[in-house]
């Protein structure tokens, strides 16, 4: 696909949204590396998540309206959009996909969205190497060497690994993705500093942590009522070490990544308390929630309270109930 | 072992016929109904799909019927329907039940081997072979049957003789046990069938698409497929079938499996990866409609069911293409009839006059058609 048209580089832009929360900074690379200009989508902000809702199924989860909107906003200033499409995306010996609408994301925009620019698809399934497969296919389609895009894929790889690296350290999700992608110091967004009073571990999908607007400032909430916080994006791309507890056989790789997460941070002594973000209407959330809480996967006796986001955004009843979970856990601590 | 599985539309005969030819005793708990619903819906996680809190509420009424044994499906699929069996269990438990769980999945093949072994007891084989013959031919018969009075439905002269046709034969059908008696008993349906009177008028084509539990059970979709026979004269044809459903994952009718096959491959070009529901079949469904002589084309799906939503994004643009008429009905707890039976009207009314057959004497067939408890509702008015 040819798309230069003249000018100096072709801009791909990819939709800050669902899985773009883990591939975007390695994309980047990749694209810069291979001589494309490449644009992340801004925030997410109110109008976006207003016409994403408008121009999409309603009974779908909020994250999937968030992509639509992202995709509406790049429509104009790019040539191609690049959507992320995860199905394989650790080995093990049973089959494993991701959530569907992850998925059937580029299909969805393909078909759902009108006057869109063309849809380009990194697909990440399977194989030794599932990320160099999919930058190899993504190669073809954008007519870049194979050479090239070997040594690109080196380069994005690093890239990848860094913003991995930033979000195990414990810094604000949405921060470091800002830092892996344009640069800039990540270390004022450091969630985990101090020695908080209490210390609260909040779970999520990452799409749903490092959207600021879709989980109205959660993080920083958490900071201001002078919480310490971790998170779920700190287990990222660790991939089952020594878990504690037998994880229920699941398919869905990303739901076994939280529920492992939940099952070490309950876990780790200086966790008072625990917080599980989901979006109204996620599918695999449903299930596994049940199951950590039933299952014991969450250790029994630590208070957990699950958060669900929508589109509508007004956050005081969430902000409420946030106060009175950090109030709780601050008293329970000063009863012992 | 007395074993109980979750209703699904008439899946029940096969079934009940496969395990009490094993010499294991089978609970049927009663049909679905608003009760079932709200019994699972009570227990069942918020956001979870609507047939898990029916067939949670199915499971529910079976164990207090004493059932000692669940049976359900299980699988690793992208749906959540593979999980099921293990929620609901574990709910089931932690309510305080006692009972043993038989998980059939591919994973778990031999333990359910296992369990069955040790439950049927010697010359199992043999037996099992005997009993899977039986549960096809009972699959089969039903299945047929079901089209039959599909077909004749909407157009029946007397409202309803077909489906007191249908009630009676599956009744008998079920009473048979052996396949000699099935075949007999398919056969006097048959015949049967084709004696009820037909009138005349036009009648409209529609296919069904959607989510595989909500198509087949009426207690749930509300009687779609009566509903717009009877009311709009609309034939509807799900294009999932109890009969697919139990054959299908077990290769005992192998070309249902050469169906889905050519259904993936149809739909690849708008769902290259598999999601793990019938979103193959539904857009296989949508992309041949119109060459199978259907007027219209309606998508039924549980609220924040994963595959049919994504499915939902897709049909609209690909069926504007089509030139299909397309309905999408929602299902959750809520569900009204009244707003529903609006929907089907207008949407039938639609396809007649789409077909060109709007002609005074049909629509005017379409009036009088109507369900007798809203004429007496007229009655008390006055």
């Amino acid at each position: 696909m040819d798309m230069r048209d003249g000018r100096e580089a072709a801009v791909v832009g990819i939709p800050r949204a669902l899985a773009a929360y883990k591939y975007a900074p390695f994309l980047v690379a990749f694209l810069e590396e291979c001589g494309f200009k490449a644009v992340v989508s801004p925030p997410t902000t109110s109008s976006i998540v207003k016409e994403g809702s408008a121009s999409c199924v309603e009974d779908i989860c909020v994250a999937v309206k968030v992509l639509f909107g992202q995709a509406l906003r790049l429509r104009d200033g790019v040539d191609l959009l690049l959507v992320p499409r995860p199905v394989k995306v650790e080995k093990r010996p049973h089959d494993t996909f991701t959530c569907p609408k992850l998925m059937a994301a580029p299909d969805m925009l393909r078909h759902g969205l009108r006057d869109l620019p063309p849809v380009a698809e990194f697909l990440v399934s399977g194989g030794r190497e599932p990320l160099l497969r999919g930058c190899m296919g993504l190669a073809k389609k954008l007519k870049i060497p194979p050479w090239r895009a070997y040594r690109a894929y080196r380069k994005a790889y690093a890239a990848g690994e860094r913003y991995f690296r930033l979000l195990r350290s414990g810094v604000h999700p949405t921060k470091a993705l800002e830092s892996a992608i344009s640069g800039g110091n990540p270390e004022d967004g450091l969630l985990a500093a101090g020695n908080g009073d209490p210390t609260v571990a909040v779970i999520g999908h990452p799409y749903l942590l490092g959207d600021g607007h879709v989980s109205h400032h959660l993080l920083e909430r958490l900071r201001g009522l002078g919480a310490r916080v971790l998170t779920s994006c700190m287990y990222e791309g660790l991939g089952g070490g020594c878990i504690p507890v037998p994880i229920p056989p699941l398919s869905w790789s990303y739901e076994r990544e939280l529920a492992e997460s939940a099952a070490l941070l309950s876990r780790r002594g200086d966790v008072d308390g625990i917080l599980y973000v989901t979006s109204f209407g996620c599918g695999p959330d449903s299930l596994v929630l049940e199951m950590l809480r039933r299952e014991g996967i969450v250790r029994p006796g630590v208070p957990f309270m699950e958060l669900v986001l929508d589109e509508h955004d007004g956050p005081s009843g969430f902000h409420t109930r946030l106060e009175a979970f950090v109030d709780m856990l601050r008293r329970k601590r000063r009863s012992f | 072992m007395r074993i109980a599985f979750p209703h699904m539309g008439n899946a029940y005969i096969p079934l009940k016929a496969l395990v009490e030819e094993l010499g294991l005793e089978a609970v049927v708990p009663p049909r679905p109904s608003q009760h079932s619903l709200k019994e699972g819906s009570k227990h069942a996680p918020e956001f979870v799909c609507l047939p898990f809190k029916v067939t949670l509420g199915d499971c529910i009424a079976a164990l207090e019927m004493g059932a000692d044994t669940l049976a359900m499906v299980c699988g690793m699929w992208a749906c959540r329907f593979g999980y099921y069996g293990r929620t609901q269990h574990l709910i089931l438990r932690d309510l305080g039940y006692r009972f043993e769980s038989l998980l059939i999945g591919r994973e778990q093949i031999g333990e359910v081997l296992e369990k069955l072994k040790n439950a049927v007891g010697r010359g199992w084989q043999k037996k099992l072979a005997r009993a899977l013959r039986l549960f096809r031919a009972k699959a089969r018969a039903v299945d047929e049957l079901e089209r039959m009075a599909g077909e004749i439905r909407p157009r029946e002269a007397v409202k309803g003789a077909a489906d007191r046709l249908l009630e009676t034969s599956l009744s008998r059908l079920e009473a048979a046990s052996t396949l000699k008696e099935i075949r007999k008993r398919a056969e006097e349906a048959r015949t049967a069938f084709l004696e009820i009177p037909l009138s005349e008028g036009p009648v409209a084509r529609v296919r069904v698409v959607g989510e595989l539990y909500v198509l087949l059970e009426p207690a749930l979709n509300l009687d779609l497929v009566r509903r717009l026979a009877w009311n709009c004269r609309v034939e509807a044809r799900p294009v999932l079938s109890t009969y697919r459903w139990l054959l299908h994952p077990v290769w005992l009718d192998p070309k249902l499996n050469l169906e889905s096959y050519w259904a993936r491959r149809k739909a690849r070009p708008y769902l290259p990866q598999v999601l793990g529901g019938e979103e193959h079949m539904t857009m296989a469904g949508a992309l041949t409609a119109r060459r199978e002589g259907y007027d219209g084309l309606i998508h039924a799906l549980p609220l924040t069911c994963m595959p049919e939503n994504i499915c939902r994004t897709i049909l609209p643009e690909l069926c504007e293409k089509l030139d299909l008429p397309l309905l999408t009905l929602v299902f959750d707890e809520h569900t009204s009839p009244a707003g529903l039976d609006a929907r089907l009207e207008a949407f039938a009314d639609l396809l007649m006059a789409k077909k060109g057959k709007a002609t005074r004497e049909g629509r005017a067939h379409i009036r009088v058609d109507r369900e007798p408890p809203c004429q007496g509702r007229k009655r008390n008015f006055a």
